[in-house]
């Protein structure tokens, strides 16, 4: 592929180091975004996902946190080696983030307009008036009417709290957006809404977006591709067809396994036995192998590394390495 | 099975406290106090009322380190002395202060509505009048002496760990293990005793430091002006006192108890301070 | 699923309302309904439905401002508090969240020992009350090696199995879920639901389940009530409520659902609009605000839950109209 891809990470490795010792956070993470796609980033708690997007925008607290080696190429820069005015440069402009929790990703003692006029004339040299309409019409785009630009978050509901939050991602028109667990504060019909609204302004702005979630769910319904995390290392990579159609790290399929479907009775669901590891052990071998269940010999201690099942679907599993392409199991 | 070995919360604090060098150097300076105190009777070269009226008015010397007084009392032997009184006017009034203003916290902090109206309205009352006017009208009724100066400093801080107690109760109410405990069917009072109390300790000890600082100065005061620990006992407040009158010929009367006073009350903010950090889990790590 | 008819739990009329600076807060109004030995009832809605409040109001965490419970054919709400002592030992909760629900002073053993501990039974002998912990611990899966750890050490999934071992100690015959696994990752929600639905079959246990999740309910659930704004508005078995929900909130809440696959083809209904706030309400259907389909009538006169098929009840005129 000559084509440049938007992002693209190779080999990260991020770790924290703590009292009990070196947490390791992210082990020699690759993956790729192109312009215009949606990644989805699906993993459990401490996956290590809000890590990497923190190290993508260069806002990894140091110390504790390490980035040990690896690159992070976006638009072709090295965001691992430009400087903190490069950087400022970038954020908001190129990059902005929709954070989990909209309650306190706002300032509450600002109108919602302001905030997001503060926004654009940090990155754009306009007038107040010309950024205040700007303003209005971003907050038209995500559904508020602009009167409301004069109120307080605290006089939003959470779901257009959201929305304000969205709107002020969207101010400088980035190329990409990371939106960490977006929905996942809201209820299901204003999640509903919220999504609704992330896929018309993808379509729109042709905007590329990570969408940390661990809703297999959502990424089915806006994702281009996906990547899933365990223990700090994408296990596997694909478009969102091949994985949900032909999962094939068994980590990937305990997880789809263990989600309550609606459409179909089951008296049990799957469970994957056993937690993830601690973050402060170094496991030999495969980091899922105490809890895989076609787990062999050469998992125990042997890293494996990554298997190409087609063109754009890879897989870190020994299960594969040896035959070139599996379409189903 | 071996059973997981737990690291308990106090050793956490601990650790996060001993990498608090200026909150160390206050424990240690308090520790050093303490032992002073407690060993007085070994450590001090004269005896803290004998007097010796040919050597009186001696500045520092070999022989009395801090000098003498007017009635030729060694001020170093008087000094360390001191540090007991000092150190058990701290304790026990900020002990009793503890002891009842928690309880009263706890409860209108528990039970809420009327009874925490009532006794949260009488602790505005205290709070009202000046902590040192208290005092001094608790002493001007009981009397002078060592244990009416100790319950009128006590009684008059009582309000402070009320609201302190108060405050965290409320807070702590609210947590859902509170209502696990009484869905299960734990009594009130146990509640209070096992979950409540346990968790809001630690803005408490850290009051309890800071509020030791203010006793130790409070009971100094009230010595000073005569209402408290009378001459000859050794006390830091009533040194100073005496030294008043000598200052122009004789500063060391008044400089050595001024400096312990200074030190010890010092100490403990810094250790106070120390502890606060120590104990916010927000600030850990 | 061993449930027979006889019904365990009959909550009728159940009303709890809050003051607030601006007025009255309804937060459940006039809700029934029943619960059979050994099964499971499940009850969904978003936040602020009151779904929780119905939880607590019914095991009297919460004091009702009117209607009954029964448990056992004998009104709660009633109920001294010396039979209260005896109702709690029959009647436990599990918390919705693991992070808060433990003391974090205590020890995983103080945990689970502490309903025991209120048993005069195990007060005294503490061996007895060692052993049954110890047994408690095995009958959820924790590793006894945990038992002198303190909640902070533990995960959430490991939490949330302390937090039902301790609902378990005082072998209770009801047990009130209120999102018991909304706040764990996928792999361990599914752990704890098998858990959970285990330990129904084995104990007979019966269960109110309080949850957002529509997937996680209907999973575990014989009946599911879905609940807006204080009242419930749709209640049946919990097959009939996805294959043919009739309640228009309902419909567009199973449409919101996202779900895991790719290249299915289905209309949502996206909603307009916030939850209105469940302070000073106007009459009428509550819906109203939001419906697609509101008439005049729903702004007028509020809809009764009243039968629409067998075992199914909808609070919605237009479904009523259907049926004639």
């Amino acid at each position: 592929m000559e084509k440049q891809n938007l992002l693209d990470i190779k080999n990260l490795s991020v770790e924290y180091k703590t009292e009990d010792g070196i947490v390791y956070a992210v082990n020699e993470l690759n993956m790729e975004i192109g312009h215009k796609e949606t990644l989805g980033f699906v993993g459990e708690t401490g996956a290590g996902k809000t890590t990497t997007a923190m190290t993508i925008m260069g806002l990894l607290p140091t110390p504790p946190g390490k980035v040990t080696s690896g690159e992070i190429l976006f638009d072709g820069r090295d965001m691992l080696k430009i400087s903190d005015k490069e950087r400022r440069g970038i954020l908001g402009e190129e990059i902005s983030i929709i954070f989990q929790d909209p309650m306190t990703s706002l300032n509450p003692s600002m109108k919602v307009g302001d905030q997001i006029v503060e926004m654009i004339r940090l990155h754009k040299t306009i007038s107040k008036k010309d950024a205040m309409e700007e303003a209005n019409k971003l907050l038209e785009m995500v559904g508020i009417r602009r009167e409301r630009a004069n109120d307080y978050p605290h006089q939003f509901s959470g779901g257009m709290k959201q929305r304000v939050v969205i709107a002020i991602a969207l101010a400088c028109q980035p190329k990409l957006i990371i939106a960490d667990e977006p929905t996942t504060a809201l209820d299901v019909t204003i999640q509903a809404q919220v999504m609704n609204l992330i896929k018309g302004f993808k379509e729109t702005l042709g905007t590329s977006m990570i969408l940390i979630t661990h809703d297999l769910g959502i990424v089915a319904e806006i994702c281009d591709k996906v990547a899933i995390m365990y223990a700090g290392q994408v296990v596997e990579y694909a478009d969102v067809e091949s994985i949900y159609m032909n999962p094939c790290h068994p980590y990937t399929k305990g997880l789809f396994n263990s989600i309550p479907k609606l459409d179909t009775e089951e008296e049990w669901l799957e469970e994957i036995h056993g937690l993830p590891p601690e973050p402060t052990e170094r496991i030999e071998g495969c980091s899922f192998s105490p809890r895989c269940p076609n787990c062999m010999k050469i998992c125990k201690h042997k890293k494996p590394g990554i298997t190409y099942i087609d063109e754009k679907h890879y897989v870190r599993c020994f299960l594969y390495e040896n035959q070139e392409v599996k379409t189903d199991e | 099975m071996e059973e997981k070995k737990s690291r308990s919360q106090l050793m956490t604090v601990l650790k996060t406290l001993s990498r608090n060098k200026m909150a160390i150097f206050g424990l240690i300076i308090l520790l050093l106090l303490l032992i002073m105190g407690i060993l007085a009777d070994f450590i001090a070269p004269y005896d803290y009322a004998k007097q010796d009226l040919a050597n009186a008015f001696q500045h520092p010397n070999a022989q009395h380190l801090f000098g003498t007084d007017e009635f030729g009392r060694d001020i170093f032997s008087r000094i360390i002395y001191g540090a007991r009184t000092s150190l058990l006017v701290g304790f026990v009034s900020v002990g009793i202060a503890v002891i009842v203003g928690g309880a009263l916290g706890a409860v209108a902090g528990y039970y809420g509505k009327r009874v925490d109206n009532f006794i949260m309205r009488l602790m505005d009352v205290l709070l009202a009048i000046p902590q040192t006017l208290l005092a001094i009208a608790i002493v001007a009724a009981l009397g002078t002496g060592l244990t009416n100066l100790m319950i009128a400093v006590g009684i008059s801080a009582v309000p402070t760990y009320a609201r302190i107690v108060r405050a965290s109760v409320l807070t702590i109410r609210e947590e859902e293990y509170i209502e696990a405990a009484k869905a299960s069917g734990t009594a009130n009072i146990k509640i209070i005793v096992r979950h409540i109390l346990p968790n809001c300790i630690a803005p408490v000890i850290v009051q309890v430091t800071l509020g030791m600082a203010g006793a130790i100065l409070t009971a100094a005061g009230m010595s000073f002006i005569g209402l408290g620990i009378q001459p000859p006992n050794a006390e830091w407040g009533n040194m100073l006192s005496t030294g008043r009158d000598y200052i122009r010929g004789y500063s060391y009367m008044t400089m050595f108890p001024g400096l312990a006073i200074v030190i010890t009350v010092l100490s403990l903010n810094l250790l106070g301070d120390g502890l606060r950090d120590a104990l916010d889990p927000k600030l850990r790590n | 699923m061993s449930n027979s008819n006889e019904k365990l739990v009959e909550v009728c009329h159940l009303k709890k309302y809050f003051k607030v600076s601006k007025g009255l807060l309804h937060a459940v109004d006039d809700v029934s309904f029943y619960i059979n030995r050994g099964e499971t009832l499940g009850l969904v809605g978003e936040s602020g439905c009151g779904k929780s409040t119905t939880g607590r109001t019914l095991i009297r965490l919460l004091e009702a401002d009117g209607g009954e419970v029964n448990f056992h054919g004998e009104n709660v709400l009633s109920l001294d508090k010396k039979q209260m002592k005896k109702f709690r030992e029959n009647v436990q909760m599990v918390f919705q969240d693991p992070y808060s629900c433990l003391n974090p002073r205590l020890s995983v053993f103080d945990l689970i020992a502490e309903p025991l501990t209120n048993m005069d039974e195990y007060k005294r002998d503490k061996k007895k009350l060692d052993a049954r912990v110890r047994e408690l611990m095995d009958v959820v899966g924790l590793s006894r090696r945990l038992i002198n750890v303190y909640p902070h050490e533990l995960d959430g999934g490991r939490r949330q199995r302390v937090g039902i071992a301790r609902a378990l100690s005082v072998n209770p015959e009801f047990i009130v879920l209120d999102e018991p696994v909304s706040a764990l990752d996928v792999c361990i929600q599914a752990q704890i639901i098998n858990l959970l639905k285990r330990l129904q079959q084995e104990l007979n246990l019966t269960y109110l389940f309080i949850s957002h999740d529509l997937s996680v309910v209907k999973h575990i659930s014989n009946r599911i009530g879905v609940m807006y704004l204080g009242k419930i508005v749709e209640l049946s078995d919990y097959q009939t409520i996805f294959a043919a929900p009739r309640h228009p909130y309902t419909k567009a809440l199973l449409s919101a659902i996202p779900i895991p696959k790719v290249g299915i083809d289905r209309e949502q209904i996206i909603l307009n609009g916030d939850v209105p706030s469940p302070v000073n309400l106007p009459g009428g259907c509550r819906f109203a605000g939001r419906c697609p389909y509101v008439t005049e009538r729903c702004r007028q006169e509020e809809p009764k839950l009243r039968p629409v098929g067998e075992g199914q009840f909808v609070a919605c005129h237009l479904a009523e109209d259907e049926n004639k």
